[in-house]
């Protein structure tokens, strides 16, 4: 068995990966629908009297409302998923055995990578195909930029898990703190009128302008050169204080 | 790499007066080599240092970490998978040259020493922890690697997976090199060739568990007369080389020579004087030795 098939094992056998694939899956499913019928539901539960004046949801609207999920609820439960994977509970097992770092780190890394992908592009092809049958199509070009986007933002997200991981003992700790950066602190910065275009929350909310075509993908790359070269530095911080074991002899000064 | 004996020299890992302050080892390839010392004394502090797990302060260890392999006290496996996965991936990351076939025939051989191969498809997770202390061990043996570290492999077992564990270890003896960690110290008497006792992070003795256990029983003996045991004991406490001497009722004495030689001549003189019946060297475990030694450091064992 290979550490890549461990990670596989760890994420399916777990059901991570089931409850990681529900989650997007019932955003993707469910997102479209409550844009769609949001004021419906809320004029028909509204006292009378009251008059519900809501905008007619657009396309963008109904894929937005999926990425903002993605960004919040979704990105928590990768945080936890990930942590898990950095911080499993055979440490002194595989730490006694794996000689090169890259092996601590590249499997988790990639397996939770891909599967956050692959939840992330089945929740986004139902948000998709019940957008266009609820509130019209969205550009296609628009939904492969929201697509590629967001993917580097997962992966942002799973690399900032790792790092964090690598100062912390256990997956809980680093579970709470990568939580804590990617919904607070990231969020609350992105607020800020001149950092907000530089930093990753920028893109998976580009949805809501890419597909209503008040922006462009090249509009978006401050955003992913900063989460592009953020992603590496967190991987490389990873990687360099993964454990590794020791060459022989050893001889220790006093 | 074949050598004689796996040596660690002036290894240090100081925690504030506490940890391992200054130990030489010298472990025989081959033996079971018993590490012992209570709780606390830096046993498991060592076994770290030799596994790779920790850098030490100074000092310098003969062989490197790639040539051992460790068994935790308690190890730790991922509880989703099955002992034979487990033993699995350890062969894959530590013998990745063994072709598929042979892997797998070592996996169930090792399953089968350990007295895991009913078990072999349950997860972990559901595993008692003598079946997991046997799993972690069945880890070390797969790893291929000369010399095996073993810190309490028998803690917290029932009298049956401590037999099952020692019999396992006492198997291991000229198949590879092996430490035995413990504070239990019937079970290092029973399986190691040799020990270093440990008390507050330096080794208070160390050599062959015979040598050790010998040379403290004959500094006692137990001695039969005829009626005058109390005179007997009386005139012997009065002398420089003893160090203790106690009777027990009418016809049995005991005594304690300040060392082995001075009690063998000193007896022979004082003994003419008395009707014998018996002069018997007082066999010692381990434990009494144990306790003599710490004693002679400062402090008690418990």
């Amino acid at each position: 068995m290979s550490l890549w098939r461990l990670e596989w094992l760890r994420l399916s056998r777990t059901r991570r990966l089931l409850a990681l694939a529900a989650v997007f899956v019932v955003f993707g499913l469910g997102s479209p629908l409550l844009t769609r019928y949001l004021a419906d539901v809320l004029a028909s539960s509204a006292p009378g009297g009251i008059k519900i004046v809501a905008p007619t949801p657009t396309p963008a609207d109904g894929i937005a409302s999926y990425q903002k999920n993605v960004q919040q609820l979704g990105a928590v439960l990768l945080a936890f998923i990930a942590a898990a994977a950095f911080r499993g509970k055979a440490e002194v097992f595989l730490r006694t055995r794996i000689t090169r770092r890259r092996d601590h780190v590249l499997p988790g890394l990639v397996v939770t990578t891909l599967a956050a992908w692959a939840c992330y592009l089945a929740g986004l092809l139902g948000a998709w195909y019940e957008t266009a049958v609820l509130l019209g199509a969205p550009g296609t070009t628009a939904m492969l930029a929201t697509a590629a986007f967001t993917m580097l933002y997962l992966a942002f997200a799973v690399a900032l898990t790792l790092a964090i991981a690598s100062f912390t003992r256990t997956a809980v700790p680093a579970g709470f703190a990568s939580t804590a950066l990617l919904l607070l602190v990231l969020p609350l910065l992105s607020g800020v009128r001149t950092l907000g275009n530089y930093l990753p929350p920028d893109l998976p909310g580009s949805a809501l302008s890419l597909i209503a075509g008040t922006s462009t993908p090249t509009d978006h790359w401050r955003a992913t050169a900063v989460t592009l070269a953020a992603t590496a530095a967190f991987v490389s911080v990873g990687l360099s204080r993964a454990p590794r074991t020791r060459p022989a002899p050893q001889r220790h000064p006093a | 790499m074949t050598v004689d004996a796996y040596t660690a020299t002036g290894l240090r890992k100081d925690f504030g007066g506490v940890g391992v302050l200054g130990v030489d080892l010298e472990i025989p390839t081959g033996s079971v080599f018993g590490l012992v010392g209570p709780n606390g004394a830096g046993k498991t502090t060592l076994l770290s240092m030799l596994a790779g797990l920790s850098t030490p302060d100074s000092g310098e260890i003969g062989f490197g970490s790639a040539e051992v392999a460790l068994c935790t006290d308690v190890p730790d496996f991922e509880p989703w998978l099955t002992a034979e996965e487990v033993l699995d991936l350890g062969i894959h990351l530590t013998r990745p040259e063994l072709p598929p076939a042979a892997a797998r025939s070592l996996r169930d051989e090792v399953l089968a020493k350990v007295g895991l191969t009913s078990s072999a498809r349950r997860g972990v997770g559901g595993f008692s922890r003598g079946m997991r202390q046997r799993l972690g061990v069945g880890a070390a043996l797969t790893a291929g690697r000369p010399l095996v570290l073993l810190d309490e492999p028998t803690s917290g077992l029932d009298p049956d997976g401590r037999a099952m564990m020692l019999d396992l270890v006492q198997g291991l003896r000229g198949e590879m090199t092996t430490v035995f960690s413990s504070h239990v110290l019937a079970d290092v008497e029973r399986v190691c060739d040799r020990i270093a006792v440990l008390r507050n992070g330096v080794v208070v003795a160390q050599g062959a568990t015979a040598d050790i256990l010998n040379a403290s029983a004959e500094r006692t003996w137990d001695i039969d007369v005829v009626d005058e045991a109390p005179r007997l004991a009386a005139e012997l406490a009065a002398l420089p080389w003893v160090e203790r001497a106690a009777a027990t009722g009418q016809t049995r004495v005991s005594v304690t020579a300040v060392t082995p030689s001075a009690g063998h001549t000193g007896l022979a003189r004082v003994l003419t004087g008395f009707r014998l019946v018996s002069l018997k060297p007082r066999d010692r475990g381990l434990e009494d030795v144990f306790d003599s030694l710490v004693s002679e450091v400062g402090g008690s064992l418990r």
